[in-house]
Order: C-alpha cells, then structure tokens, then sequence
C-alpha cells in the first residue's frame, strides 16, 4: 500500500508500450487491422463455414462428405499432380533457358527480352482461348494435320493443362535464376577449375548450389499458382476435376444454399499450398547456401552449329510464348459468323461489336485495377518498410500475414470474401470495394517482395542522418526514403495494375451487375463458344494493358522487370 | 518524388473520372440472365431504341444458379428481371415473382403464359438431334430417337446430365414418357453424358463427337455460321418442346423500367430479331418462323406433348431413373 501512495498522484496517462509508439507501432496496427479485417477475418468465417453441420452446430461432416466422394478426392490428387507436373517443367524450361542467356552469347538473344512481357502481362483467359483456336478439336493447326491425314490427339485435358500452364509460369523461374546467375561470383567457378575440377563438377557442385535458392523459392511461386488455376484449368481441363475448378462450380451451384462443401474444399486448398510453403520455409530454406553477389563470367560468344542451335532453342519458346498474341490478334479480325469461325476470310464486324459492347467492362477494368494499384502499392510499401526498417512484435506479425495470400487461391479468396461480407455490419458484395479488394489481397505478396528486394538495400544510416538532423522520423520516410525507392515502388505499380487487370479468377466469383470487367467478359465470351468475339474482347484488352507496360519504361525511366 | 505524385495525381484522375461515369447513368434496370452475351446485347440494343435513357445491367449464370440467387435476395433483390428459364423450373419459384400482365402478351399462344401472370414464355425450344456428318463415319444419318437406341452407336452419342440442365431435364423425360424405361435404358447404354449443355453442341461442332441431343436454337447457330457438315434432325416419333419464360423480380428496385423492358422483349419486331440472330423460336402466333429463317414451323413438327408442370414434380424420380439407366449401362 504504502508502495503505490509514494506515486504522485496526478497518476500518468496510459501510455502506449513501445511497440505501440507514433508513427511507426501505430501505422504497424494499423496496417495490422487491414489485413485481419481482410484476409485472416474471411479465412476464419470460411473455416468456421466448413465445420459446420446441419442447424449450425460443429461437424466434420463437409470434410467427411470430400472424403466420401471419389470425384473430389480425384480433383485434389490431379490438382497435386498437375501443380508438381507444371512446376517440373517449368523448371526444365525456364532454368536451362536462363543459364543460355546469362552464359552465352548467340544471334537474336535481345528477342529474349520481351519473354516477360508475352507471359506475365497477358491474361491467361487469352492464353487458354488462343491454345483453344489453334490446338482445340477445332483449332488451325489441329485441322490442318487432320487435313494432312495425321490423327491429332485431344488437347483438352492433361496435355493442354501442361503445356499451356508451362508456357505462362516457366518465366517466374527464367526471370529468378537469370538474376541469381547473373549475381553469381565468377571467382569461386574459376578457383573450383583452378583445384582440377573438370567443368562439369564444377557446375554441379559450385553452380547449382548457389543458384538452388532462386529455383526453389520462384518454382514454389508456380506451385502455388498452378493449384490456384482457374482460367487455364476450366477452358481446357476437358474431363479432368481440378481443386480450382470444381470448388467454382460448387460455388455457383450453391449461392444462397448450403456453403460447408464450398468451404471444406477451399479449406483443403488452403492447406495444401499452406504445406508446400511450409516445407520450403522450415525443411528447405535453412539448407540453402547463402552469398553475397559478386561479378558474373562474362557471357561468352557461340559460334556455328551451336550458335544456331541457341537461337533455334531461344527463338522456339519466343515464338510459342507469342502464339498466343499472335492468334489473338488474327481472331480477332477473322470472320466470325456466331460460334463458326471461318478462317482466312478477315472481317472488322468482331472489333467493331466488341468496341460497340465494351465500354462499360473497359470502364469497370481501368477503374478497379487503378484503384487496387493505388491501394495496393500504398500498403505495399508500408508494410515493407515497417518489416524491413522498423522490426518490432507487430511488424513480424505483418511480415506472417503478408504472405497468407499466397496460399489463398483465387476461386477460394472470391468465395470467402462473399462469405463475410455479404451480410453483417459491413456488407460489400455487390459494390466496386469488393472488385478492388480481390484484387489489393491477391496482388500484396508480390508488391511487398518487390518493395521489400529494394529496401534491404537502401542503408539506414541516411535516414539516420536525417532524423539525427531534426527531421521527423515521419518526414524523413517521405523525404529520404520514398525518393530512393521511386524506381522501385514505380515498377511494382505497374506490374500490379497490369496483373489486377487481367485478374479473373476471384473476380468472377464476386462480380455481380454492372461490374463486370474485361476477363470477365472474355470468358464468358468464350463459355459460350464466340471466340471471334472473345478475340477482338482480347485484342482491346491486350492493348490496354500493353501501352502502359510498354511506354512506362520509356517515360518513367525504370526497368520494369529487374526486381523479379 | 514528383514522378510518382504526377503519376498518381493521373491514376486518381483516371479512377475519379471512371466512378463519375456511371453515376450519370441513373435510370437502369438490372438483367439476371441466362442467355448467351449476344442475345443480351440484342435485347438491350432493343430496349435502348424504346427507352433510350434506361441502361440495362446484366448477371449472367445458369437458370438454377440465378433462380437460387434471387431466392437468396428476396429480402434485398439485386434483380429486375429475369429472362429466360424452362416453364417446370419457372412453376416452382412462383413465390419470387411480381405478376404482370402485359399488353403485348395478347399475342402470345395463352399456353406459354403462366398462371396468374406470373411468368410468360419468350421463346420455344425445340430439342433435336445435332449430327456432325464428317465424324458419322459410315454411319446412317439417324432420323429418331430408336435410331439412337440402336448398339451401333455406343459411345457417339452425347447428351447433358439432366441434373444439370433444365433443357437435358425435358429430352430425358421426354424419352422416358414415350419409350418406358426400356427406351431409357438403350439410350444410356450408347451416351457420353457431360456436364454442361455447351459441351454438347461445342463438341460435336468440334468433331468429338457424331451426334448430340440438344436445342435447336444452339445447334442452328453452326448452320447460320456456315459450318456445313452440321445437320438438325427433329426425330420422327416426336419432339419435345421446352418453352423458356421472363418474369418480373417481386420487390424489384426498378419496376417502371422492368415492365418497359418486360414489354420490348415480348413486342413483334424483338422476337423477330431474337429469331433472325439469335434463333430464338417466338412464342407469338404472328410470326412466320420459316419465312424468317430456314427452321420449320412449329406446326409442321411432329410433338410429343409433356406436361412440364408434373414433370417438375417427378424431378427426383427421373434423376434416380436415369442414374440407375446409367448404372446398368456400365455393369453390363
């Protein structure tokens, strides 16, 4: 007693603890509370929805259901197979790829370069209606061959999974191990040749190892984005149930009945990509060998038969990622007489409808994906200053729930989103907000990874300098530190307006009247077998998505791609 | 630093001039549809000539997912109108429409109107045999139902899972009414059975498969489209009819402009349209469908009447007869 009367007694305000000080604990709660409201909040109300049983009380019987089910059991052993078989190849194609590229110098390698343009910039509704045009039942090519007597083999179901998913996703793993090579000190090849290593040890136990941590890190990035499929997966899946896919149709099946069966498989989904990473994170990434970068072996110059070969490899999955823009693009102007497409007669009456119907899905595209873009890179680069510059309790929470979007495929985010804010205190289905939120959620990993890649190299001594000179530590972010980062925070916006705009997966799920968007738009185009129409949809798309990504560099003076 | 506020400061333009664009749109009725882009375009460019302020809002989905959404917001009703679903699925959700008797529904055959007004019929499907000649392959043309019950066409012939689809719901009840389970079970035995009707007419356009039962209207729009080796065949012992209907949403948030549009869509010079592109066969007896296109009249068809009305009712009886067709088909 006499303990606490020796306090004075005006007794203090409450004071915050330091975690929790101005600017920077504040703005970490802060960013904190979106993303519990956001991402973890919807997660809950779907598990929550999945382990419910008849008359609201705890059941497993949703799950119990999935298991019982032989059709679900076989989509989530395609899904695992599909997502490993892509993830290989990728890395068959996009590694070996990289390596030419960094090592070698042969003819028509600056062609190279548009690569990330032609796979992570178009949507892949268009990847998957293009593959239909030329590879379909009733495709250019496939037609053609069977003209020509040769019988042509189905390209729905595991053949066009593969390859076409292959040619959109090998990119994440030419664009890391390009820059991992390319980051590689040539002294420790050069000291392995110099102790009697032939070449090829040297490769396998110098190279590999340190360009491992590139392949493993973007190969789990395809994975995830393989299981999370929806475009590619439902056009040209045929006969085969996919995770993705068949948790949609359940979904549009189900609206306003029973949700546990929609719920237990979005959870089983989450769980499955949540494993993957969790491996990565705690088997793997402790193993890895880690180095400071140093100069990269020049590229050396090939000659010959080699040279040739290079360029045929190189330009051969130039051509096959620009197929798709290509046919696109001849659609398009190709007469389209409602489903039949009458190849070689060329006709404007598809783009001239298509501009006719456009607008408003054009409007609702630029609207959403610039909104999201301004949300999205604002969070973005909050959350990774304060994970990178400003550790505390909070700022690791932040750093844990950044990443959760990754294991929330598409499909499954747009359904627990409906879930939770369709009734309640704050209801948002049905408005603009829940467009440009799929959008925000699906987008901030790869925003805070951009935002974060270029803060780890900024040195905290300049802001140091700053504060140490009067300036507020908030000031200091805005004078210092976001001018540094322009390039950088520039780079990433663009890249999340390009890939919210072509995003269909989720938005397709929580779309409804007067917001539909050009995806949207596209696949139901196709849905119903228009592909002139979806074609000349595609083109406008296309175009609206490529004039920014090409000029920005240009204007803006950034590398749109180095921080991949 | 002020690249980035110049372009935001354009970004934000950008998204501030598209939100005010919509808003100037005020007066607009909200569309749940079933049909295809195309024919919503049509309707809309034919409301936007009759009431050229009115701009129409479209959800699209299937007729069993849009009939439960509606059923969903009967406290807050997201839709307007409703346009078009099969006469048994209409007949059950008859507590989520507001009647309307329209003055254009005096030219409607009074058996495509619903009770009490509650709904009427836009349109007639017809099913037919779609056949693919280039993929028959040796094969007769077939000409019936029977023709289709024969063991040579095991594995040719592709149908939609009635389950899944009110129009496969008709075709497979209309086979079992006239055939007897027999009949059923010899269609089973030779069916591919998919999942979603447009999987039938798109593949036998593209040649996975010879024939495909399904609806005229989608079949047709191979044959406008020039794609030759497509032929329609109305089997010879009957064909089953399903008409399709509109109803207006009960609690609608835009009944003035639901009605005009309720009225355009049933107007002579909108069916005649819906029929000329999109093949839609009219429900209105004024109209000569043979003049217009090169499908037949309704009245030189041979049909096989249903009830649709006690077909609805006897919904989970066939789908158990079907799987149980289906079963026997694999066992044996």
């Amino acid at each position: 007693m006499g303990h606490t009367s020796t306090l004075p007694s005006s007794r203090p305000r409450w004071r915050p603890p330091a975690w929790l000080g101005w600017p920077w604990g504040v703005l970490s709660a802060a960013c904190l509370a979106v993303l519990a409201l956001f991402v973890v909040l919807p997660i809950g109300v779907l598990t929550l929805n999945s382990l419910k049983g008849p008359g609201g009380a705890f059941s497993l019987g949703g799950f119990a259901k999935v298991l019982a089910t032989p059709e679900y059991l076989q989509a989530i052993g395609n899904t695992v197979l599909l997502s490993s078989a892509v993830t290989l190849c990728a890395v068959a194609l996009g590694a070996p790829l990289a390596y030419l590229v960094a090592r070698f110098d042969f003819p028509g390698k600056r062609w190279l370069a548009v690569l990330p343009l032609a796979t992570i910039v178009i949507p892949e509704v268009i990847v998957g209606q293009s593959w239909l045009m030329v590879l379909g039942n009733n495709g250019l090519v496939s037609n053609a061959l069977r003209e020509l007597g040769v019988p042509v083999p189905s390209f729905y179901g595991w053949t066009g999974l593969v390859f076409s998913m292959t040619l959109v996703y090998y990119t994440y793993i030419y664009l890391g191990v390009l820059a991992a090579l390319r980051g590689f000190d040539g002294q420790l090849e050069e000291a392995s040749l110099s102790l009697g290593a032939t070449p090829a040890a040297t490769r396998w136990k110098v190279l590999l190892p340190t360009v491992a941590p590139a392949i493993l890190v973007n190969a789990l990035v395809v994975f995830t984005l393989a299981v999370g499929n929806f475009a590619l997966s439902s056009m040209l899946g045929g006969g085969v149930p996919l995770l993705s896919v068949l948790t949609y149709s359940l979904f549009v099946s189900e609206v306003g009945g029973d949700p546990v069966l929609q719920s237990s498989l979005s959870v089983i989904s989450i769980a499955l990509v949540a494993g993957v990473l969790a491996v990565q994170k705690w088997g793997v990434e402790r193993r890895l060998v880690h180095m400071t970068p140093g100069r990269a072996p020049a590229a050396q110059p090939v000659h010959s038969w080699r040279a040739a070969l290079f360029a045929a490899l190189a330009g051969g999955v130039v051509a096959l990622s620009l197929m798709p823009l290509a046919a696109v693009l001849v659609g398009a102007f190709t007469e389209a007489r409602g489903p039949v497409m009458h190849w070689g007669n060329f006709s404007l009456r598809s783009m001239e409808r298509a501009l006719s119907l456009a607008p408003e899905p054009i409007l609702n595209s630029l609207l959403f994906a610039t909104l999201a873009t301004l949300a999205g890179t604002t969070l973005a680069v909050a959350v990774s200053y304060l994970v990178v510059k400003r550790k505390s309790r909070l700022s690791g929470a932040l750093d844990v729930a950044t990443v959760v979007p990754l294991t929330i495929s598409g499909t499954v985010l747009g359904i627990a989103l409906m879930q939770s804010f369709n009734t309640g205190p704050l209801v948002l289905t049905g408005t603009a907000v829940i467009m440009v939120l799929v959008y925000v959620v699906r987008r901030l990993p790869f925003g805070v990874r951009n935002a974060s890649s270029m803060l780890y190299n900024i040195p905290s001594s300049i802001e140091e300098a700053s504060i140490s000179l009067g300036v507020t530590p908030l000031a200091t972010f805005g004078k210092v530190v976001l001018p540094v980062m322009k390039g950088s925070i520039l780079s990433a916006a663009i890249l999340m307006w390009a890939t919210s705009i072509s995003e269909l997966s989720a938005s397709i799920v929580v779309y409804s009247g007067g917001l539909e968007t050009m995806p949207i738009a596209i696949f139901r185009q196709v849905d119903t077998g228009r592909l002139g129409l979806a074609s000349a949809y595609g083109t406008a798309l296309v175009t609206l998505i490529l004039v920014p990504v090409l000029l920005a560099p240009r204007l803006l003076k950034i590398n749109l791609f180095s921080l991949k | 630093m002020t690249t980035i506020r110049k372009l935001f400061a354009a970004l934000s333009f950008t998204a501030a001039a598209a939100l005010a664009a919509p808003a100037a749109l005020a007066q607009s009725v909200v569309l749940y549809s079933s049909n295809n882009p195309e024919a919503i375009a049509n309707a809309s460019s034919a409301l936007k000539k009759k009431a050229p302020k009115v701009s129409v809002q479209s959800v699209t989905g299937g007729t069993g997912t849009l009939m439960k959404r509606i059923q969903a917001e009967a406290a807050n009703p997201g839709a307007d109108l409703f346009w078009s679903g099969g006469f048994g699925t209409l007949a059950a959700f008859q507590g989520v429409m507001e009647p309307y008797a329209s003055p254009e529904a005096k030219a409607i055959d009074p058996k495509f109107i619903g009770p009490k007004n509650a709904y009427v019929g836009t349109n007639v499907h017809v099913m037919v045999l779609m056949v693919n000649e280039r993929q028959l392959k040796g094969l007769a043309m077939p000409k019936s139902w029977s023709d289709l019950m024969k063991p040579e066409w095991k594995g040719k012939v592709v149908i939609t899972d009635p389950a899944r689809s009110g129009t496969a719901f008709i075709q497979v009840y209309g086979l079992l009414k006239q055939f007897g389970r027999d009949g059923l079970e010899r269609i089973a035995r030779n069916a591919v059975v998919v999942q979603s009707s447009g999987q039938v007419y798109k593949g036998v356009a593209a040649g996975e498969f010879p024939v495909g039962i399904t609806i005229e209207s989608s079949a047709y729009e191979f044959v406008a489209g020039g794609q030759k080796e497509i032929k329609l065949v109305y089997p010879s012992e009957g064909t089953y009819l399903g008409p399709e209907g509109m109803f207006i949403v009960k609690g609608a948030k835009h009944p003035a402009e639901a009605r005009q549009f309720y009225d355009v869509l049933l107007a002579k010079d909108t069916q005649e349209m819906l029929l000329r592109e999109n093949f839609r066969r009219p429900t209105r007896t004024d109209i000569a469908v043979s003049k217009l296109t090169s499908m037949p009249d309704l009245a030189t068809l041979k049909v096989f009447p249903l009830d649709l009305q006690v077909a609805t009712d006897e919904y989970e009886q066939l789908i158990a007869l079907w799987n149980l067709a289906l079963g026997k088909a694999k066992g044996g």
